[in-house]
């Protein structure tokens, strides 16, 4: 049994504790992935909140099928597609990938490419247009952590459907590049 | 091809700093979870007592409303019990006179045996009371088949 087994064996048991460590040792992994399609690090972290308590929630019926990662970012990757939807309604904006206050573009003793940051700039914006699902696909897709079983996993796909919608996002990507 | 994965690794380690600087949320969202299950717990209870007190006022109300044909439906049930009771006692007296038979080799002078008695009670019953027992019956086929396809193991 792994350490995260016992956590949530515990955490089932009423120990909220151990959810806390649970907690704490992926906050930084869930918040990564749901700050790809929120407007801002405050927004992405209440989602990372939203998530926890939903897993919470949930833990019950985590079964051990996927490992705990994968099944924590399949949670994630709903809840965040679910609070896009929500702040579209409510008229906001989605601009999680152009610059926001805290964002400096890059270590400043590093020698400015300005050449990269032009084309970074021109994909940040070709992402941007993305519809929120396609952007966390492919996001994942370049996670090398997973493989693409898990990234069809997280977004509720089968295989071959994961496969095809990354190829296309990653043609009209490449597409929208060299036409530029 | 390359551009794109180093475009999206670049964005992902942005987003680790920014998610290097938050502080540990566990604590927080431990206590926002404990705070939770005690408002679970105090609305369950809430919505116990005032369910029980909803039911127990109009069960009282209706008491009192229906009182007359209330009191007709417990005289009827009385009448119904008391007869379901006598023919209990009869089957027990039955079965009682039966092993005795059967124990002592002495057959009892009065009355039928209880497999006569039992036979000649289902062939009296009318047949809508059949339509039910056979309903019953494919019904409960029916789950148990269920059961046994949704619980079958793989091979």
């Amino acid at each position: 049994m792994t350490q995260d087994h016992l956590e949530i064996h515990s955490a089932l048991q009423g120990d909220v504790r151990a959810y806390a460590a649970l907690v704490n040792k992926y906050q930084s992994m869930v918040f990564v992935l749901v700050r790809s399609v929120c407007r801002s690090a405050e927004d992405a972290q209440e989602v990372t909140q939203d998530v926890f308590l939903k897993v919470y929630q949930q833990l019950h019926t985590f079964q051990g099928n996927a490992s705990f990662r994968t099944w924590l970012y399949r949670i994630a990757y709903n809840t965040a597609i679910s609070h896009i939807r929500k702040s579209k309604t409510r008229g906001k904006a989605e601009d999680a990938y152009t610059r926001d206050v805290t964002y400096t573009g890059g270590e400043a003793d590093e020698e400015p490419d300005l050449q990269r940051e032009a084309r970074y700039e021109q994909l940040r914006s070709l992402v941007e247009a993305l519809p929120p699902q396609e952007r966390m696909l492919i996001e994942l897709y370049y996670y090398k952590e997973l493989k693409m079983e898990e990234v069809a996993y997280i977004c509720g796909m089968t295989l071959s459907n994961a496969k095809v919608r990354i190829f296309r996002i990653r043609q009209k990507l490449q597409e929208a590049m060299t036409k530029a | 091809m390359d551009t794109l994965r180093n475009f999206f690794e670049d964005e992902r380690n942005r987003r680790e700093k920014e998610a290097a600087v938050m502080m540990p949320a566990g604590d927080r969202i431990a206590s926002m979870i404990a705070k939770q299950q005690q408002s679970k717990h105090r609305n369950r209870w809430i919505a116990w007592l005032s369910g029980s007190l909803g039911f127990a006022i109009v069960a009282a109300v209706a008491g009192l409303y229906f009182r007359e044909p209330l009191a007709v439906a417990c005289r009827w049930a009385e009448s119904f019990a008391g007869g379901v009771s006598d023919r209990i006692a009869e089957i027990f007296e039955n079965i009682k006179l039966t092993l005795f038979s059967w124990g002592t080799g002495i057959s009892p002078a009065a009355g039928m045996g209880i497999i006569e008695k039992a036979t000649s009670e289902i062939t009296g019953w009318p047949v809508q009371v059949w339509y039910v027992v056979f309903l019953a019956a494919g019904v409960g086929l029916l789950l148990g088949a269920d059961r046994l396809v949704r619980h079958r193991k793989p091979v």
